[in-house]
């Protein structure tokens, strides 16, 4: 299949996935917003309907924000090796029918069983049997969609680099001189966050599978029981890999944005290597952190493999991205532009919420932090501070590439200051709630949860205000298209051993 | 290179025959279900027949000329196979299955089917792929033997018909399937059974003692009135307790026409008969007939 001069199916593709993940993240937030207003106490809504809008927030984000990854990566693979359009985009019909199952259980049956719909916790509810059964199959072809593109990004890397053991860079990394001198590359950046989705991704999918027809079986069967650690388990072992995965995908937009805005190559390192291997590998048994509080019936060996792989999953490769990022910028020519702003502060967002959740994984603390609300702190810090920006920020780099209009310094330092600064406010409110042992998931909370949340609700409102901003500014770039432009070298090199017919054209 | 070629085409006619002798024993295990009564070894021998299944679809997909590019169609039988052959996985039909073989022979041809053609869907879409996807399908049904269909417990008793847990006499046995069921269903999570009160009575001396209402009567909780209590909470307010906290799902899921035997609502009525020490036929379910005969 030959794929044609800028790729505009591949961008046709990208834009499908971003401004539908966009959109949703959009709605998402004002959901989120209704919540802690209504835990700031400033408008009253019943706690059967803030648990409702907990799983649609829930839910939502995290499907939103994969999406939005799931699209970017595919696009930067398709510059590498030829990837079927529309497998993508049956991907995106499965997941946006997933969605529209959630959003009609939620908002039709009144489902409220969270976005972690833990066992037995979906059939025990007050809402209809039937919302259930529409949640839990809503779910499915999400993760049906999910795998597609696990599929697709996993069969991609394992064609453009020959084998897994090419994928990995295996051969770069123990025998450095006989692979320089057999004249081989390894594979780029971006080629990295690939696998791991690709492969972690299929892996858990598959345990979530499993879950997904046990809980249907059992909706439609209740004589069928099933063990609530072990679903709690396969729970955690799909839905904290996903969220995990986002921001491991999203990086591949620091590898390529960041180049474009310091006009330095992000290049592939040992050690880079190592630390992506190491991630591959941890995100799989990270999650049993979540499950210190079970300690009478998980085996206590999955307890230090929980805390070990958090710090094992999470350091190194953000040690390797940051630092790559710092150098980078370093005493380069850096155009500070809105798309170059919010990927380079995404990468403070990562940091600290990586440290909260370092924090949450350590034994000692995670019985004093795991049930409050210093979880959604790291990782709304994670999510919104670290996955959101990485997003806005690469289309904005596109925005930017394409337009004749350039964002003023005022709009791009307004925008920044009040949604960078309004997010910080709004996430400083679950860190101190938290610290102050203010439980999550809890519709009421105790005092100071109230007023917390009130500093919290107008940290939000600045942080929209300035998303809308940059709502407005985006459109502004977009209605002043010039020509697409890319946002790599032109002499980005693709494997040479590739059938032609498998290369892109990025001429 | 010829060598090499050789030896490739010997390890998949191999693997291809240890697959297909896997495949045959787990079909004729049908015949002989005696080492099979737990749903977990069920669950481990249908793991073992899909990678007997896997194994002869990689050796199969060697015949497959070399294409470096996608065959995307082949990725919507890679999906939907497994999630298919888990549905003939279906734990509370395991008892039924076990006393008709010749269905239960077709149950194991059909995960059979549905596993090879997951592993060779995935290695006809890009190849290499095909082993991830059978190491995953033999790992998640192994997985399934962990919980799928289990209470926590040693045995899978919800299962099995009720003659083969009772070797201690209806009542003990009973009692203790009630246990996990009310384990399952989350009931700890309102009634203790220590004698403390939580947003729920507690279950100790519950059944036989005098129950207060709101509406100033008193009853004592018979059989009856367990039974409304856990079907109906709606209609049953006792003083001292908020009204409308006991979910009103739970008789759907204990009674109706999927339940018409009532058997897990009665075990938890005999679980709580076992934590009160006046338990009196009055407050004890019916006995089952195949225990009465």
């Amino acid at each position: 299949m030959a794929i044609s001069t800028n790729d505009s199916t591949g961008r046709s593709v990208m834009k499908l996935y971003l401004t539908s993940g966009l959109v949703l993240s959009a709605l998402m937030m004002l959901v989120g917003l209704t919540m802690r207003m209504a835990q700031a106490q400033w408008i009253s809504i019943q706690p059967t309907m803030f648990y409702e809008l907990l799983t649609l927030h829930g839910a939502g984000m995290i499907i939103a924000l994969v999406v939005c990854a799931m699209g970017g990566l595919w696009f930067l693979m398709r510059r590498r090796i030829s990837l079927s359009a529309p497998l993508a985009v049956a991907s995106w019909i499965l997941i946006m029918l997933g969605v529209a199952g959630v959003v009609i259980s939620v908002v039709f049956g009144h489902y409220a069983g969270l976005y972690t719909f833990l066992y037995p916790l979906p059939f025990i509810g007050s809402w209809p049997s039937w919302a259930t059964g529409v949640f839990l199959i809503g779910m499915m072809l999400i993760n049906m969609g999910w795998m597609i593109w696990c599929f697709q990004i996993l069969g991609a890397v394992l064609r453009a680099y020959g084998s897994l053991r090419g994928a990995l860079g295996w051969d770069f990394v123990w025998h450095p001189k006989a692979f320089a001198a057999a004249g081989r590359e390894p594979p780029p950046p971006e080629a990295f966050p690939a696998l791991v989705a690709g492969l972690d991704g299929l892996v858990t999918g598959m345990g979530a599978m499993l879950l997904g027809v046990a809980l249907l079986v059992r909706w439609i069967d209740p004589r069928v029981l099933i063990d609530p650690l072990w679903a709690k388990n396969l729970t955690y072992f799909y839905m904290h890999a996903l969220a995990n995965l986002i921001i491991y995908m999203l990086a591949a937009f620091i590898y390529v944005g960041l180049s474009y805005a310091t006009k330095r190559e992000y290049h592939t390192s040992r050690v880079f290597v190592i630390a992506w291997w190491s991630s591959l590998v941890f995100i799989l048994t990270n999650y049993f952190h979540h499950l210190y509080m079970d300690a009478s019936a998980q085996p206590r060996i999955l307890q230090y493999v929980g805390e070990l792989s958090s710090y094992l999953t999470a350091v190194p490769v953000t040690a390797v991205t940051v630092f790559g990022a710092l150098m980078l910028v370093w005493r380069s020519r850096t155009r500070w532009t809105l798309g170059a702003v919010f990927l380079y502060s995404g990468l403070i967002g990562w940091v600290v919420g990586g440290i909260g959740a370092e924090i949450d994984a350590s034994v000692p603390f995670n019985l004093h932090l795991h049930n409050t609300l210093w979880v959604p702190a790291h990782f709304h810090t994670y999510l919104l501070g670290g996955c959101l920006l990485f997003v806005l920020g690469w289309v904005f780099l596109l925005l930017e590439s394409r337009s004749e209009h350039s964002t003023s310094k005022l709009m791009c330092w307004l925008i920044f200051t009040l949604s960078f600064g309004g997010m910080v406010a709004f996430l400083l409110g679950f860190y101190f709630g938290g610290a102050s042992g203010v439980p999550r998931r809890y519709a009421t909370q105790p005092l100071p949860g109230p007023l917390i949340a009130q500093f919290a609700t107008i940290g939000a409102i600045i942080m929209l205000l300035g998303f809308t901003l940059a709502f407005f500014e985006g459109l502004r770039l977009r209605s002043a298209f010039s020509a697409d432009r890319m946002l790599w070298p032109e002499d980005l090199k693709v494997d040479a051993s590739l059938p032609e017919d498998l290369k892109v054209n990025i001429s | 290179m010829k060598a090499g070629d050789s030896i490739t085409r010997m390890a998949s006619v191999g693997m291809g025959v240890v697959g297909t002798v896997i495949m045959v024993g787990g079909i004729a295990a049908t015949l002989h279900p005696l080492g099979m009564a737990s749903i977990p070894v069920h669950h481990l021998l249908h793991a073992g027949m899909t990678l007997g299944a896997g194994m002869l679809a990689i050796a199969l997909a060697a015949k497959l000329p070399s294409q470096r590019s996608e065959r995307s169609v082949w990725v919507i039988p890679a999906i939907l196979a497994p999630i298919l052959g888990l549905f003939l996985m279906w734990p509370s039909e395991y008892a039924y299955l076990m006393e008709h073989h010749g269905l239960h022979m077709l149950d194991h041809v059909g995960i059979i089917a549905f596993s090879w053609l997951a592993v060779f869907a995935a290695q006809a879409y890009v190849r290499g792929l095909g082993w991830p996807m059978l190491v995953l399908m033999v790992s998640m049904n192994a997985a399934a033997a962990g919980g799928f269909g289990v209470a926590p417990g040693p045995s899978a008793l919800l299962s099995l018909p009720l003659s083969t847990v009772t070797a201690e006499g209806p009542a003990p046995s009973l009692h203790v399937l009630g246990k996990r069921v009310a384990q399952n269903m989350g009931c700890g999570a309102c009634h203790r059974v220590d004698g403390t009160r939580s947003i729920g009575p507690t279950w100790r001396n519950l059944a036989g003692y005098p129950q207060k209402l709101s509406d100033g009567t008193t009853v004592v909780a018979n059989y009856q009135f367990l039974r409304d209590a856990i079907l109906h909470p709606e209609l049953l307010q006792l003083e001292g307790f908020p009204h409308g906290e006991m979910p009103a799902t739970y008789g759907a899921m204990l009674s109706g026409p999927a339940h018409s035997d009532e058997r897990e609502l009665n075990a938890i009525i005999w679980y709580i008969n076992s934590l009160s020490d006046r338990s009196t036929p009055a407050s004890q379910p019916p006995v089952p007939d195949e225990l009465g005969k």
